[in-house]
């Protein structure tokens, strides 16, 4: 739960730097707001050097940092999921390779034959895995005796799902397998396997659900349920601390040939990988050279000069970003595309004067958002966010229809912020002291002025700035309620295309945590709590009427000002054929990307 | 780089007429008259004295240049900053442009000014202060004494200034006050050092075994035949520490744990503008903040070695 915080890891890093600002209410404004809106009218990515791909060659990565693991059951970034995971472990479902916009968040099968076979309810599903699909070597290359070019049974997959509730893993994201029946008796060690993931035969596994779950398919894209041979992982995961990190069994068509922390990947071609198994990677490149630690404006430099191939968390900001956009050469290869992510204040209600909904929609009308986006680098890094939920996702409401805290040009008006203050215990300003946190990196600092000045003018005067670097904002403040932290800068991705990954985590009353909480505002409003409930336990279809009536609840309970929903920023060089954009992945498809040789 | 300005004035105070051999009307002069009239021989000194009496005075009246030009020091003028967060450059509103959140950069400059230097006077005033009582007393008394002060400073000089700075600054939050503590921490040393060296000769001299022989108190010797003996190479080396002070200063803002937004500071300035220098953008954000720090420690440098020349003849001859 804790780690939820880091699939938006690298995204924040950069985007938040970026992220949090806003606005100025100049004329230029409205310009910038209809471009973007064109942006978001795409329906196909990009496409770099032409469709006609070979096979050959080597794709050369440019980074800032790493991946926090190696094994999909720890790792929780988006670092890890695109660029590791997408080549090198196959899933039971995943996503299409199409640099159709509409169809890239839907699911496709992967491992298993056909999509998941739901009961009439939702509570089991059932799927069944492709023949001729192999296990490949771990990393560094190393044949591992009776797993290497052994076939993929369902018991490798049952074993991975868990793992995640072994302490010695210990994933991130093991909530969304919670209501896998047994999972409790599992965990508390009172059974020696979860009950609820059956596997009648090698190639059929079925998990029973104890409540209804409408997008099963979805949580079973996720890379840490990609097959994890027991015999050979167990004897790592029984450690303190699993080991499997530097053992991972490569699945994809890649596997990691060499890895250096912080320093270097190798990956080259998996040889038991059978294209014929794989519909959704065509896998061109022989190998992929990626180079980390790069400084940030240094890693998209790079890029642009074509001495890498795409930047895998560098992205541009206000300077290079105006450099990109008007230049021919760049602008045709810059990913600057929505993706599902939304940055957002949020206003703690517990702590005063936010426990009143009416400061907290004050405190909406009174936040600039304009110049909080411009100082980011302004509207190639976002939309002005009017609700919770991003584009392109279910119960997402747009601009235009739904806006319950309209401001002249996204600028801010403080008049109307002091009229709602009236008759609260905030009229006419707030004196005691209220802790504002952000990044202090990026724009961060400058946004928290920008910020400080907004609410200055409606009285907010006594506030006490802390300026943390990534993530310890989150680890040190916003994760944990008695640090008392009234304001901060936040922002959020999806896990996979559903509502119930951001609503559930982030303003869902029962979820306010001690420690590694991610309602960050602890927000425990019934009438949201009961809407997202109701929400979740329909099937998908018929659940967009209800997120969306759960989006306005919780945007207007107000515990949040949401300021942006993202626009990807990523690049690839004059070197990629075929070099589309994935909106899942929110990074370049390289497995179906080839090079010019 | 201070060696070479020394050897020059060096060499025009050796030229100038106060000291012409021919001169045949022997006049004694008394030690101030000496002092003034190499003092103002060297043009250099004067220079880099006049250079810091004018950011002295635009600092001192930065309130009046704010009014003049109508923007105070922390107002936001939004409109400044173009579609990407770029600031605008100098016009005749905004004399040397915008800085990143659109607020008046000549401004800021100029209260940056006084945030310098009054970080640098007080810090070196400290210093001094300090230095000269752990110097005198570690001279004076030897001993026990001597070896505890002269090991501590060891001790200090051994720490790693930026290291230290930054830790305490994440420990327990970055402020004028600590940026102060800091440099006094680690700057007091070399005054006691040189003051205890000047001390450890003068002990030797005649005028204080005078002193002694007729029954005078170590305390009277100390500071009253001692400490005036010392005044021109502590005035010396505190004006060539003020610029070091400035230049910590600025360094500790620059990573962010001296001075912290919305106070102005030039190294806070400095470190923001880099994000723009790097693609050739806003020119004046680096250019004027580094401009007003250059010409502050140019000047006291300049100062300070021309002071070293005119109270001390023996350098640089």
């Amino acid at each position: 739960m804790k780690d939820k915080v880091k699939l938006f890891r690298i995204l924040a890093l950069v985007c938040a730097l970026a992220l949090i600002g806003a606005a100025c209410g100049d004329s230029g404004s409205s310009q910038q707001a209809d471009d973007t809106e064109q942006q978001r009218g795409e329906t196909e990515s990009p496409v770099i050097g032409g469709t006609d791909a070979q096979p050959g060659g080597t794709m050369r990565w440019a980074s800032i940092g790493d991946v926090d693991y190696m094994d999909p059951g720890q790792a929780y970034t988006v670092t890890f999921f695109s660029y590791v995971a997408r080549g090198t472990l196959r899933t039971l479902i995943s996503y299409p390779n199409t640099p159709n916009l509409e169809e890239q968040p839907t699911s496709v099968p992967d491992l298993a034959t056909e999509l998941g076979k739901p009961n009439a309810d939702s509570t089991q599903w059932t799927y069944t895995i492709k023949d001729g699909v192999k296990f490949g070597p771990a990393i560094g290359g190393k044949n591992v005796p009776g797993v290497t070019g052994e076939e993929i049974t369902s018991a490798d997959i049952k074993y991975a799902v868990e793992r995640l509730f072994i302490p010695s893993v210990g994933a991130g994201y093991a909530l969304y397998y919670e209501d896998i029946e047994g999972v409790e008796e599992f965990k508390s060690g009172k059974a020696d396997d979860i009950s609820g993931i059956e596997t009648p035969d090698d190639k059929t596994i079925v998990f029973n659900l104890s409540s209804p779950i409408g997008d099963w398919d979805y949580r079973m894209s996720m890379p840490a349920t990609s097959p994890v041979p027991k015999d050979f992982a167990s004897k790592f995961d029984q450690e303190k601390d699993s080991d499997y990190d530097s053992n991972v069994v490569a699945s994809g068509p890649y596997y990691i040939d060499s890895y250096t922390p912080q320093e270097d990947v190798h990956m080259v071609r998996n040889e038991e990988w059978d294209p014929d198994t794989d519909d959704i990677r065509e896998a061109y490149v022989d190998e992929i050279e990626w180079k980390q630690g790069f400084e940030n404006a240094v890693c998209v430099e790079k890029v642009l000069s074509n001495d890498y191939d795409t930047a895998v968390d560098c992205e541009p900001e206000g300077p290079q970003l105006k450099e990109i956009v008007g230049s021919e050469d760049y602008s045709s290869r810059f990913f600057n595309l929505p993706i599902a992510c939304t940055s957002y204040l949020f206003m703690n209600s517990t702590v005063e004067p936010f426990t009143d909904e009416k400061v907290r929609q004050a405190i909406n009308y009174a936040v600039d958002k304009e110049n909080l986006r411009k100082l980011a680098g302004g509207s190639f890094i976002g939309d002005h966010a009017s609700s919770v939920l991003p584009p392109g996702m279910d119960g997402h409401l747009p601009t235009a229809d739904y806006n319950p805290f309209p401001t002249p040009g996204n600028a801010g008006d403080p008049e109307k912020a002091k009229e709602m203050l009236k008759g609260t215990a905030a009229e006419g300003g707030w004196d005691e002291k209220l802790l504002l946190v952000g990044d202090a990196a990026g724009a961060g600092p400058k946004q928290l002025e920008s910020l400080r000045a907004d609410l200055e003018a409606i009285g907010f005067d006594n506030l006490e700035i802390k300026e943390l670097n990534y993530p310890d904002y989150y680890t040190q403040f916003y994760g944990v309620p008695r640090s008392n932290t009234a304001l901060g800068f936040a922002a959020w991705c999806e896990d996979y295309p559903g509502p119930v990954t951001f609503l559930k985590p982030l303003l869902y009353g029962p979820n306010i945590l001690p420690q590694g909480n991610s309602n960050y505002s602890e927000l425990d409003d019934p009438e949201v709590n009961a809407a997202i409930e109701e929400a979740e336990s329909l099937p998908t279809e018929e659940a967009v009427a209800a997120w969306e009536e759960a989006n306005k609840l919780a945007t207007e309970a107000a515990a949040w000002v949401p300021l942006r929903w993202f626009l990807d920023r990523d690049l690839g060089s004059t070197n990629l054929v075929n070099g589309y954009w994935h909106s899942y992945y929110s990074a370049i498809d390289w497995p179906n990307i080839g090079v010019k040789q | 780089m201070a060696q070479s300005a020394t050897d020059f004035s060096g060499f025009q105070a050796t030229g100038g007429p106060a000291t012409d051999p021919d001169s045949s009307a022997v006049k004694a002069k008394s030690p101030r008259q000496l002092f003034w009239t190499r003092l103002k021989e060297d043009r250099l000194a004067l220079a880099g004295g006049i250079a810091i009496l004018l950011m002295l005075l635009l600092a001192l009246t930065a309130d009046i240049w704010s009014n003049v030009a109508g923007h105070p020091a922390d107002q936001q003028f939004r409109g400044n900053l173009d579609a990407f967060g770029i600031p605008s450059g100098p016009d005749n509103a905004f004399w040397f442009g915008s800085d990143d959140l659109g607020r008046d950069l000549f401004v800021r400059v100029l209260y940056g000014a006084r945030v310098s230097l009054r970080i640098a006077f007080i810090a070196t005033g400290a210093e001094v202060a300090i230095g000269v009582l752990a110097g005198l007393f570690s001279g004076f008394r030897g001993g026990a004494i001597d070896v505890v002060i002269s090991r501590f400073m060891d001790l200090v000089l051994s720490i790693p200034f930026l290291l230290l700075g930054i830790s305490l600054a994440v420990a327990v939050g970055p402020s004028e006050g600590l940026v102060i503590f800091i440099l006094v921490f680690f700057g007091w040393p070399y005054i006691a050092r040189i003051v205890r060296g000047q001390v450890l000769s003068l002990r030797e001299s005649q005028f204080v075994e005078a002193a002694q022989s007729l029954g005078a108190s170590s305390n009277w010797i100390m500071f009253r035949e001692i400490l005036p003996n010392l005044v021109a190479p502590v005035l010396t080396y505190a004006t060539l520490i003020v610029p070091v002070n400035i230049l910590a200063e600025a360094g500790l803002s620059f990573l962010g744990v001296g001075i912290q937004e919305p106070t102005p500071a030039w190294g806070t300035m400095l470190s923001r503008a880099t994000s723009f220098a790097a693609n050739g953008e806003a020119w004046w954000y680096m250019v004027f903040p580094g401009a007003a720090l250059f010409i502050v420690v140019l000047g006291f440098n300049l100062l300070g070695d021309g002071l070293r020349d005119a109270l001390d003849p023996r350098t640089g001859r």
